[in-house]
């Protein structure tokens, strides 16, 4: 992130339209982003400008976010960073447009899908315990690290079929990518992750097998087979799409189910509650802004968005807009309705939907089945990170030594 | 303008509709709720989940379908030569009395 990007206001924006928020660096939303995005959900402009990061529009209601994110006559994208990264690289299928989008995702989804992930369900409760035999006899252990990171890159690596050997390796790029490092070094391990891509992509010409990777290899968009750069390019989306969203989601739910003693208690008696915990918790907790860039001038609730700026819809407070979910702020698995734009909505909604779902399902269960009752030591702190991917850094719990 | 939807129970229902409205809203407004899952893309022909089935005899009443909804319906292996996503369809006048069956959940 540049240093000092902020711009000033553009004159299609009216002077009390603006409203002053770094998306990245805002005191309260690092104190703890979810209360802080619905704080400003009640007392920031429905729809405002704020001119850091190069300027941008920030949308927090439901409805409005709903309506930008199905609107791809009007919003794009092509660009998806703030501030805007002018990048070359096109991800697949997440910088395209539709028409032209819809047969890549259609690639991908043939098998990133509900069969798929029922079929891997072994494995995802298979590894959850491998973790957590590594960490249950200590009685403690920092969350987002060892389990929040560590789960889905065991998962990533399950599905594409990458020697176990190479977990060390894997987990260590994903946790120092996740974490505060310089731009140069963030592009260091983009290069370093796509390398290793490409190196599974030539070893599995040699010798193919029965993985995600190999299957995408076979698969073609609109009868043209796709080329080696293509598969690269949804490996890239799915190793960044599918590691710190899970992880994050999953530490954030495990944050609250920490100091909720008689939810622990009730989710242990009856497991069969625990997708309704994972919901509530997608819910209250979300993880990913979307952004799109005005591709065609558009006039939303007396706002004039221009063509070329950025606008950022908080998913994560969708969920907690009053207008959808009567007193939001309250965690309630018993909730008879419940609507939230965690995954997005629209065109690109995610792929993955049904995949993090399981993982956190499942990984939830095969926790409390060993360890049954956790909090946060009194002495613990927790570092959260905003911006468009916002994350608890470091969770510390503490159980009984052993588990049960 | 009615619809006539079995659901994936096997119960039959006739659903209130009218023109304008997308076959899905319809369904979901009439009590047909399960073809809106909880993975659903919010009507935008990208998630393949509002499967139906058309009955053949009412296909011709149909509009074309797209390439969008074409790619998308190329992922369901449960996919027949009268399947549409019902987001996708408009209803119109002319589809009075239409039958369809909502596909398994995916
Ligand atoms: C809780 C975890 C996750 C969250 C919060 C999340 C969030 C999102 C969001 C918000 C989008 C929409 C982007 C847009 O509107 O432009 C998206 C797209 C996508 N996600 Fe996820 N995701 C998660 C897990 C995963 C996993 C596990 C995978 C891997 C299988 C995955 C793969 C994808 C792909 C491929 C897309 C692109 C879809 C398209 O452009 O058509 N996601 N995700
Ligand atoms: S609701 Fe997603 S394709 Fe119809």
């Amino acid at each position: 992130m540049p240093l000092d990007t902020t711009i000033e206001r553009p004159k299609h924006v009216k002077p009390d339209q603006v409203f002053d928020l770094d998306i990245f660096l805002d005191k309260d939303l690092l104190q703890d982003p979810h209360k802080g995005y619905r704080a400003l959900q009640q007392k920031a402009p429905e729809i405002f400008y704020t001119c850091r990061n190069g300027g941008h529009w920030v949308v927090m209601r439901f409805d409005t976010i709903a309506s930008i994110l199905r609107d791809a006559e009007h919003f794009s994208s092509k660009e998806l960073t703030i501030p805007k990264s002018n990048s070359d690289n096109v991800m697949l299928p997440l910088n395209l447009d539709p028409p032209e989008h819809a047969g890549y995702r259609a690639a991908l989804m043939k098998h990133v899908n509900r069969k798929f992930v029922d079929a891997l369900e072994p494995e995802l409760r298979k590894r959850a315990n491998e973790l957590i035999d590594e960490v249950i006899a200590a009685g403690e252990c920092d969350f987002s690290e060892r389990l929040g990171a560590a789960f889905p890159v065991s998962v990533f690596m399950d599905f594409m079929a990458m020697p176990r050997e190479r977990f060390d390796e894997f987990r260590g790029i994903v946790h120092e990518y996740f974490s505060p490092i310089s731009n140069a070094r963030y592009l260091e391990l983009q290069s370093t992750i796509i390398s290793v891509i490409r190196e599974m992509i030539a070893a599995r010409r040699a010798t193919p097998g029965e993985d995600l990777l190999s299957k995408l290899m076979e698969e073609s968009v609109r009868g043209r087979p796709l080329t080696d750069a293509e598969v690269e390019s949804y490996g890239f989306l799915l190793f960044l799409g599918g590691l710190d969203t899970v992880a994050n989601a999953l530490t954030f739910s495990f944050r609250h189910l920490a100091e909720d003693a008689p939810l622990q208690a009730r989710l242990v008696a009856d497991p069969s509650r625990i997708p309704d915990f994972v919901e509530e918790s997608l819910r209250c907790f979300g993880v990913v802004h979307q952004t799109r860039i005005v591709k065609k001038d558009v006039d939303i609730d007396g706002v004039h968005m221009r063509e070329g700026d950025m606008v950022s819809c908080a998913l994560p407070a969708a969920g907690l807009d009053d207008r959808k979910n009567p007193d939001p702020e309250r965690f309630d698995i018993d909730r008879p309705r419940r609507e939230h734009l965690v995954f997005s909505t629209g065109a690109h909604t995610c792929i993955g939907n049904v995949l993090a779902r399981a993982e956190m399902k499942v990984f939830t269960e095969e926790w409390l089945k060993r360890i049954p009752s956790f909090r946060i030591p009194e002495t613990g702190r927790l570092v959260w990170r905003a911006g468009q991917v916002m994350s608890l850094q470091s969770l510390p719990l503490e159980w009984t030594r052993g588990g049960k | 303008m009615r619809i006539n939807v079995t659901l994936r129970s096997g119960e039959q229902k006739a659903v209130e509709a009218s023109p304008g409205q997308s076959l899905k809203a319809a369904l979901m407004a009439g009590g047909a709720g399960e073809v809106d899952a909880l993975t659903s893309c919010g009507g935008c022909c990208s998630c393949g989940t509002c499967h139906v089935y058309v009955d053949e005899s009412d296909m011709p009443r149909l509009p074309a379908m797209s390439s969008q909804e074409d790619d998308l319906l190329f992922v369901r292996d449960d996919r027949r030569a009268n399947s549409r996503l019902s987001c996708s369809v408009p209803l119109s006048e002319g589809m009075d009395g239409l039958r369809v069956t909502i596909a398994p959940e995916w």
